[in-house]
């Protein structure tokens, strides 16, 4: 398990982190969101020792997270870099080498992450032959190659057709199911909400939620509530008197009103109000989206 | 884990994999070497003992010109006569470079300049051969004759310090100097080639996501330095093929201890600069912001080629002595003293001590330098700032 415990960090008078507190738990996956700037790449450059925070510790397995321990985590960077003229068969055995893996091993361990991302047939090419989004692939294989039990991904989707969005998806999902723990960061909040398990919230250097992707959609207090009713007879606005009425719409002899519960318990004064007032045609209630959860939290 | 040890080797190894057989250390390496071949060919050509050409106009005495004939063949010196009609059509002659001098009526020597070894060299036969003329015309026979100046035997001359080949010794001083000045500054820009490329691309980030930079920084100096020592030696190579091929005077003086102490100079030299270099590099991260950056490292390098390029040639004075034992530019000059065997043991001692140390000492200024610089690839750092910089 991966835990980041009051990881503070400020570049002279600009404040990047000031108290980030979380875990990665092993065959989780972690989406990592936030707006822009809001202390997502110095959290995970923080993990791998680029840069010294000025306070609060990250440590794996219980233990301070160090060069040692860096072996088996796996990264991709937010500024995406490799050596243009090395072949990228090459290139992939030489960062699983870095990594402390065998250089028959990597040879082994290059093959196959490079068949799993298409790229089989381009062992021999060197990077600068390949188009932008197959370089990004070499930059995962590098990321993966090692079979890291942790993986640190910033913004791994960024770039990606959708045919490797997909290839991505299944190969983060496999590897949480193998045992690893993955971190991801994203702006691509759906992405994240269908594939993660967990989610981490960040705004202005402070961690705003953290959680299961249904717990985080829950926290906030209010939810949203959306009620049909045909001929209606009184006031909608009446009906629901004593709860947040957002709007309501009138077309075609019906009547739309969307409005904010508290709780789950306001369920029942909603349903009642809409049989006084009319017929209930449907009533939809479900938690926000991550979407929705993220613009409150990072308001 | 990776050990230190493994990761030094292993970016070493990349960087020699990456270089050895890329274009341009071969292109680079060829062009140096045909330079060098070429400066032998240009100097064996343009460089070697001109014939001395002599236009005679009028009578001469009768026995200066086989005097003058085997004269030269003692001092090793070709010689070509001309028979002129006139004066006018030697000095015509001297002006178009035709000839070095005319001897008019076996009295006026006619030369552009005064040049004071022709005339001795000219003149002395000329007055040996009146000198016959004369005691022949005083009625001595030619046995008498021949017999007396027999015995006029030239003096023998005693050297104090025997040096019969300064030039030769001068020449490859000055070679040395060139050769290792070639040879650093190459690998020095290599180092700053890599460093850079590294940063410029990003993929620093990405390495020290796994290894230290220090290990890096290792890893690269050692892996420049194996091909620094391939261009070197490729580079004294193709000098020796060089001299063999042109018969320069240059090849006998070369010995294996010569050879040997140059690549030590080499490695104590690239030490020192490369480091520099590699330091200087980590504070840009584009190639438009290196010559800036590497202002200081150039400077020093470059003076210190210049001065012991132009103490070359004075190898005694207590200048170059003392220039020589610099840390900066005992690996230009100390190889070429060696050569001409004008270094004391004690210099060559001083210098190596004092060029070793000031070499770790480097090392570690830079490293402390390229550690904390490194990943900073938003702007170029002042060498001030990145020395102040905290580590991470």
């Amino acid at each position: 398990m991966l835990e980041i415990s009051q990881l503070a960090k400020s570049y002279g008078d600009i404040v990047a982190l000031t108290d980030a507190t979380f875990t990665v738990e092993p065959e989780r996956l972690v989406g990592f969101v936030g707006p822009n700037g809001a202390g997502k790449s110095t959290t995970m450059r923080s993990i791998f020792g680029l840069v010294a925070p000025d306070h609060g510790t990250i440590s794996w397995k219980g233990k301070p997270a160090e060069h040692a321990s860096r072996r088996q985590f796996g990264y991709l960077p937010e500024q995406r870099g490799l050596y243009p003229k090395m072949k990228i068969g090459d290139q992939v055995s030489y960062f699983a080498q870095l990594k402390g893996v065998s250089p028959r091993e990597a040879q082994t361990k290059t093959s196959t992450i490079l068949e799993m991302l298409d790229l089989g047939d381009r062992v021999s090419d060197p990077l600068e032959a390949l188009s932008h989004g197959n370089q990004q692939r070499v930059q995962l294989a590098v990321a993966l190659v090692h079979e890291p039990e942790l993986l640190i991904l910033d913004e791994p989707f960024n770039g990606l057709d959708p045919v490797a969005v997909s290839v991505l998806r299944d190969v983060l999902r496999q590897r949480a199911t193998e045992g690893a723990a993955v971190l991801f960061s994203s702006h691509q909040l759906d992405l994240v909400e269908q594939l993660c398990d967990d989610v981490v919230v960040i705004a202005r250097g402070e961690i705003q939620a953290t959680g299961t992707v249904r717990d985080v959609r829950r926290s906030t207090g209010t939810q949203l509530a959306v009620v049909e009713i045909e001929h209606p007879e009184t006031d909608v606005s009446d009906a629901f008197a004593g709860l947040a009425i957002i709007d309501v719409e009138h077309a075609d002899g019906r009547s739309i009103a969307r409005l904010e519960l508290q709780s789950t318990s306001e369920l029942g004064a909603v349903v009642a109000g809409a049989r006084n007032c009319g017929q209930l045609v449907s009533l939809n209630y479900q938690p926000p989206s991550l979407t929705d959860i993220f613009k409150e939290l990072v308001r | 884990m990776i050990t230190s040890k493994a990761a030094i080797s292993l970016v070493a190894r990349r960087e020699i994999r990456a270089r050895l057989f890329s274009k341009p250390f071969i292109i680079g390496l060829g062009v140096t070497s045909s330079l060098i071949v070429l400066a032998f060919v240009l100097a064996s050509v343009f460089g070697g003992d001109d014939p001395t050409r002599l236009g005679l106009v009028g009578e001469q005495p009768a026995a200066a010109q086989a005097i003058l004939e085997q004269q030269a063949e003692l001092e090793d010196r070709e010689l070509v006569f001309e028979d002129l009609a006139s004066a006018a059509a030697g000095q015509e002659a001297i002006e178009n470079g035709d000839l070095d001098a005319v001897v008019i009526d076996g009295t006026t020597l006619m030369m552009k300049r005064e040049d004071v070894g022709l005339l001795s060299f000219v003149s002395a036969a000329w007055q040996q051969g009146q000198l016959l003329e004369g005691l022949g015309d005083a009625g001595l026979s030619d046995s008498d004759i021949s017999s007396t100046l027999g015995q006029a035997i030239p003096l023998t001359v005693q050297e104090l310090e025997p040096d019969d080949d300064r030039e030769t010794k001068d020449r490859i001083a000055f070679v040395s100097v060139v050769l290792l000045f070639l040879a650093i500054q190459v690998a020095g820009a290599y180092i700053m080639m890599g460093v850079l490329e590294e940063k410029s691309n990003k993929v620093v980030e990405l390495i020290l996501s796994s290894i230290k930079a220090r290990h890096l920084l290792i890893g690269k100096i050692l892996g420049i330095g194996v091909l620094g020592l391939v261009q070197m030696l490729v580079l004294v190579g193709s000098t020796i093929a060089a001299a063999a091929l042109t018969g320069s005077s240059v090849l006998p003086s070369l010995s294996v201890s010569m050879v040997v102490w140059g690549i030590v100079w080499f490695l104590l030299g690239y030490l020192l600069y490369g480091s520099m270099f590699a330091a200087g590099a980590s504070l840009v991260s584009r190639q438009e912001d290196a010559q800036g950056a590497l202002a200081p490292v150039s400077v020093v390098i470059m003076l210190s080629y210049f001065g012991s390029a132009f103490s070359a040639s004075d190898p005694d004075s207590t200048f170059t002595r003392v220039l020589s034992v610099l840390p900066p530019v005992a690996p230009f000059a100390m190889p070429g003293r060696l050569a001409t065997g004008s270094a004391t043991t004690f210099d060559v001692g001083l210098a190596f001590v004092l060029t070793a140390l000031t070499a770790a000492v480097v090392i570690l200024l830079a490293e402390r330098i390229y550690v904390r610089s490194v990943l900073h690839t938003d702007r170029p750092l002042t060498w001030r700032e990145a020395w102040r910089l905290e580590s991470s």
